[in-house]
């Protein structure tokens, strides 16, 4: 049995932010404030329409549902089941280790044999047991899944401590605690790690308001903002601030821009600290460790990590410790340290995809191409980030009988779309050596054949 | 295969330079879907075309819902959308 609840809340958070005042406001949501009682209203309604299953997979688009998702599934201490993308290919795989799965949804999603709940259908009831904001340290809140490089996908724990924890810290050093507390507004999904983290955790720990919505034109972003009260946080991705550059002249009054998933150039960040009249700061982190740095990008390269996390030297690879994940996580980007606290970023380690702030394994996504039927030999190339546009992979593929719209099409039920390779270009063979092996001059030689 | 109207090729046009696509922008069909089946594009796609709109037609996207990025579905909705708010 649980031992969440009013008995622990009462032992464990006499200070929680959204204690501090009565019915303190949590969630702009259409339009609307919503306070702790009716959250705590909503969650229990949930908790009364879910099954008795172990894993949740929680979908909802709207970051509110979402919150009430999270929550009722802590309340009966279900794993809420964190996908980089809602496939079915990828739902049916994380399906065969997590049999009992079922998928919340708040939009028209469906799908074959997998229980769906809708968060429309929560159960009207009184509220017998008012769901608390605190949990056992140890609970398994959710399970953020990484494309690993040999085609399954790697599960990775997150603790209720290891949520709560990143997001204090967070908050301490943006200094969230110590202002006059406003709006949190993201454009980034809340099922990605950095969305939970940064757009869901951190104003429910610390009382400022969580905005439902995720706004996507540049002119979106500016009516949201225009429409939640200040001082108002805009949790983005590079790709949205160069997309707000190039359509906004002026956005109301923006505190702080946070930008996290890829990396942030210090000309679009001057860019857009003069134009909105803000500071931006990036946050470094991966699936694996969660948020983990920061730094003010217009400050220069060196990025501070959070005050719990150490960076070390482990057997040859940069690892960082940290109190709430028991064994040191390997950095996968090419790390430069500079001390225990600090460090700069070098690059990327090869297999590492980044499109548009996603992640993937290119090992993992070339295996995927391999599967399909009638591709006898691809590959994938992937070209360097820059603050421009978007770069696509290239594919270079030989499939006598497909054609590059057919193998899309097929790409598209298992990976997320940002990867789908633009352009796929039809070989008669790959210039593999004589071990099978295709070396990195030869796929550049094929790639500067085919680039115009 | 339908014809576009003018507005129709030149947003055909727009979107292909735009994207890097593969395709002509003869081949973009007024009635097929843009973004997931169909052309095959997705939501990154749809802010750099944001953008691309933006600086040539001097207006500015809007999704319908706070949630969904009611992204236009096709070329013929997407060309009469500019239509109705095109500023130059």
């Amino acid at each position: 049995m649980s031992s969440s609840g009013i008995g622990y809340e009462h032992r464990k958070s006499p200070s929680h932010p959204l204690l501090a005042e009565p019915d303190a406001v949590l969630a702009c949501y259409n339009g609307r404030d919503i306070g702790l009682t009716e959250f705590q209203q909503d969650v229990a309604q949930l908790v009364n329409s879910l099954p008795a299953s172990g894993h949740m997979v929680n979908l909802c688009q709207d970051r509110y549902h979402f919150l009430v998702g999270l929550t009722a599934a802590m309340e009966k201490e279900q794993v809420n089941l964190l996908l980089p993308n809602r496939s079915p290919d990828f739902i049916q795989q994380i399906q065969k280790q997590f049999e009992d799965l079922y998928c919340l949804v708040d939009d028209d999603f469906t799908m074959e044999q997998v229980p769906l709940v809708s968060y429309e259908h929560r159960t009207p009831q009184p509220v017998v047991k008012k769901p608390g904001l605190a949990y056992p340290p140890e609970q398994v809140v959710a399970i953020a899944f990484t494309s690993g490089t040999t085609g399954m996908p790697r599960p990775n724990i997150k603790t209720w401590a290891c949520l709560t924890q990143v997001a204090q810290m967070t908050a301490s050093r943006f200094n969230l605690l110590d202002k006059a507390k406003g709006s949190i507004v993201a454009t980034v999904p809340p099922q990605h790690m950095y969305g939970l983290e940064a757009s869901v955790m951190l104003p429910l720990q610390t009382g400022w308001k969580l905005h439902a919505g995720r706004p996507f034109f540049p002119a979106d972003v500016a009516h949201t903002l225009a429409n939640v009260t200040g001082p108002r946080v805009l949790v983005t991705t590079p790709v949205h601030i160069r997309a707000m550059l190039a359509e906004l002249d002026v956005v109301p009054r923006l505190d702080l821009i946070i930008s996290a998933t890829a990396p942030l150039s210090e000309k679009l960040a001057q860019q857009a600290e003069a134009r909105f009249n803000t500071r931006v700061f990036e946050i470094f982190g991966f699936t694996e460790v969660g948020s983990a740095a920061t730094r003010r990008t217009v400050d220069g390269p060196v990025w501070h990590l959070f005050e719990k996390i150490r960076l070390a030297l482990l057997h040859g690879d940069n690892v960082l410790e940290t109190p709430y994940i028991k064994e040191a996580v390997i950095i996968s980007d090419v790390v430069e340290p500079i001390d225990a606290s600090h460090f700069r970023l070098r690059g990327r380690n090869s297999d590492m995809v980044n499109i548009a702030g996603k992640r993937a394994s290119l090992g993992d996504l070339n295996i995927k191409l391999n599967e399909i039927e009638g591709v006898s030999d691809g590959v994938l190339f992937n070209p360097d980030e820059t603050d421009e546009k978007v770069q696509r992979l290239m594919a270079f593929v030989v499939a006598p009988d497909l054609t590059p719209e057919s193998i899309s099409s097929a790409l598209r039920n298992k990976i997320d779309a940002a990867f789908i390779p633009r352009p796929i270009i039809m070989l008669e063979c790959l210039p593999r050596n004589e071990t099978g092996k295709l070396p990195r001059q030869r796929l550049l030689e094929l790639v500067a054949s085919h680039v115009g | 295969m339908s014809e576009n109207t003018p507005l129709e090729a030149e947003v055909a046009q727009l979107i292909v330079d735009t994207l890097n696509l593969d395709v002509t922008a003869q081949e973009i069909v007024p009635d097929e879907p843009l973004f997931g089946e169909g052309l095959g594009l997705d939501s990154i796609d749809a802010l750099e075309l944001a953008m691309a709109v933006s600086k040539k037609y001097g207006f500015q996207l809007r999704s319908d819902d706070e949630n969904n990025a009611r992204i236009f579905s096709n070329l013929k909705a997407l060309s009469d959308h500019i239509q109705a708010h095109r500023v130059s």
